[in-house]
């Protein structure tokens, strides 16, 4: 019963009130967390598809014109 | 200057992207020609050279990323990845690279010619080499200068019509009829213009002989295989390789297009790529206006001779009289040839009759 107890309360976020709090901490961190994912997956996909910079490629002019 | 270039005119353009790796390939390709390393002959396959010394899938997806989305077409890309063959509009190539190709009175020859008013640029992130095609100031020239079989000399001692030379001439002079015979070999033949086989079998027909070699004609880069009025230079090299060397597998006639300044490295590079012709002849020459112009056509085209080298292929030219010498610095023929600076190059000079 001891084990049980122990295992409802990590499985269990409303099993007391100090634990209702830190779970509501623990999914806010989450959504925090997964939002900065999101947002470092979406600058590496803008990253990816934005216009690269002009690369020169020079001697392509013949000096005669 | 003439004008611009009309905006619906076709160009064709060679991009190139540079080998990776290359204080190993010269380390390789020093240890495949030394008969004390153990590396010695054992050539690479071109999936070898690519995966080891071509550029990277990705930064040649991104070159055909980049083509496709620019409205070019893409009309090769050989699978060692080192050159893309593209062909687009006068606006399209205008607008990719950032340029106005214009069109201006030719300086010594009876022609325009075109070439962009500045420097291009391209968006893409893979390095580039360079692209060859953006100009057609100087065409490629034949080695031995404008050929014809009607001039033909009188007094020359050969078997064929004429008292012209064939190639079995030439094979009796060095071989005296105990040589081999070519056999398990294929030629790979530089040309840029097409040519009719019917030439081919009058040529031997004319002079009695027959020939067995079978003809694999490869268009490169959108070519086509147009017999023009002298397909001469295509003749005496298909006629002269099988004349010296009877056995071959196949002679390959790989046809550029000789309008098009990018023909020559799209050419060169095919014939790499392909890697079926383990003895490659050419019997032309370009070159640019200017040192550096020139310098940067030999950091674009050597790499490809890199390859053939690493890959057991054997380059061979004509060097003809103009490039019997190291010219003086300063003149026109210093700036041209860049394989008479190339250790991949087998140079046979030859000297015309008086």
């Amino acid at each position: 019963m001891l084990a049980g107890s122990a295992l409802a309360r990590l499985v269990s976020p409303s099993f007391s009130h100090g634990n209702r709090f830190t779970a509501r901490r623990t999914r806010q961190l989450v959504s925090l967390a997964a939002a900065l994912a999101l947002l470092a997956i979406s600058r590496a996909d803008a990253a990816q598809t934005a216009t690269p910079p002009l690369q020169a490629l020079p001697n392509h002019v013949p000096q005669a014109t | 200057m003439l004008g611009t270039l009309p905006d619906s005119q076709k160009i064709k353009l060679s991009i190139v992207l540079p080998l990776r790796n290359q204080d190993q390939l010269q380390q390789l390709l020093a240890s495949l020609y030394d008969p004390a390393s153990p590396n010695y002959r054992k050539f690479l396959s071109v999936e070898d050279f690519t995966s080891q010394f071509g550029p990277t899938d990705d930064d040649f997806q991104e070159v055909l990323q980049f083509a496709n989305a620019n409205g070019l077409t893409v009309t090769g890309q050989p699978r060692n990845r080192v050159a893309v063959s593209v062909e687009g509009t006068v606006a399209q190539v205008n607008s990719a690279f950032h340029v106005q190709m214009r069109e201006y009175q030719h300086p010594t020859e009876n022609r325009t010619f075109y070439a962009p008013d500045r420097e291009p640029s391209v968006a893409v992130r893979a390095r580039i080499a360079h692209i060859s095609g953006f100009d057609n100031l100087i065409l490629p020239r034949r080695v031995g200068g404008s050929v014809s079989m009607s001039a033909a000399t009188p007094e020359v001692s050969g078997s064929g019509p004429g008292g012209s030379y064939l190639g079995s001439d030439i094979r009796a002079a060095y071989y005296r009829g105990s040589a081999p015979t070519g056999l398990n070999q294929t030629v790979g033949l530089f040309e840029l213009f097409g040519y009719a086989q019917s030439d081919v079998d009058q040529s031997f027909s004319s002079a009695g002989q027959t020939y067995s070699v079978p003809l694999d004609t490869i268009l490169v880069a959108g070519a086509q295989n147009a017999r023009v009025d002298e397909d001469v230079e295509d003749v005496l090299d298909i006629v002269a390789v099988i004349g010296m060397a009877p056995g071959l597998s196949a002679v390959q006639v790989y046809i550029g297009d000789y309008n098009e300044d990018s023909a020559p490295t799209a050419v060169l590079n095919q014939m790499a790529a392909d890697n079926t012709s383990n003895v490659i002849s050419v019997s032309y020459y370009w070159y640019e206006d200017s040192p550096s112009a020139n310098e940067a056509l030999f950091q674009t085209e050597e790499p490809i001779l890199q390859e053939m080298a690493a890959q057991g292929q054997t380059f061979f030219t004509g060097s003809g009289d103009s490039g019997a010498y190291q010219p003086a610095q300063g003149t026109r023929h210093s700036r041209c040839v860049w394989w008479l600076r190339c250790r991949f190059v087998v140079r046979m000079i030859g000297v015309r009759r008086a």
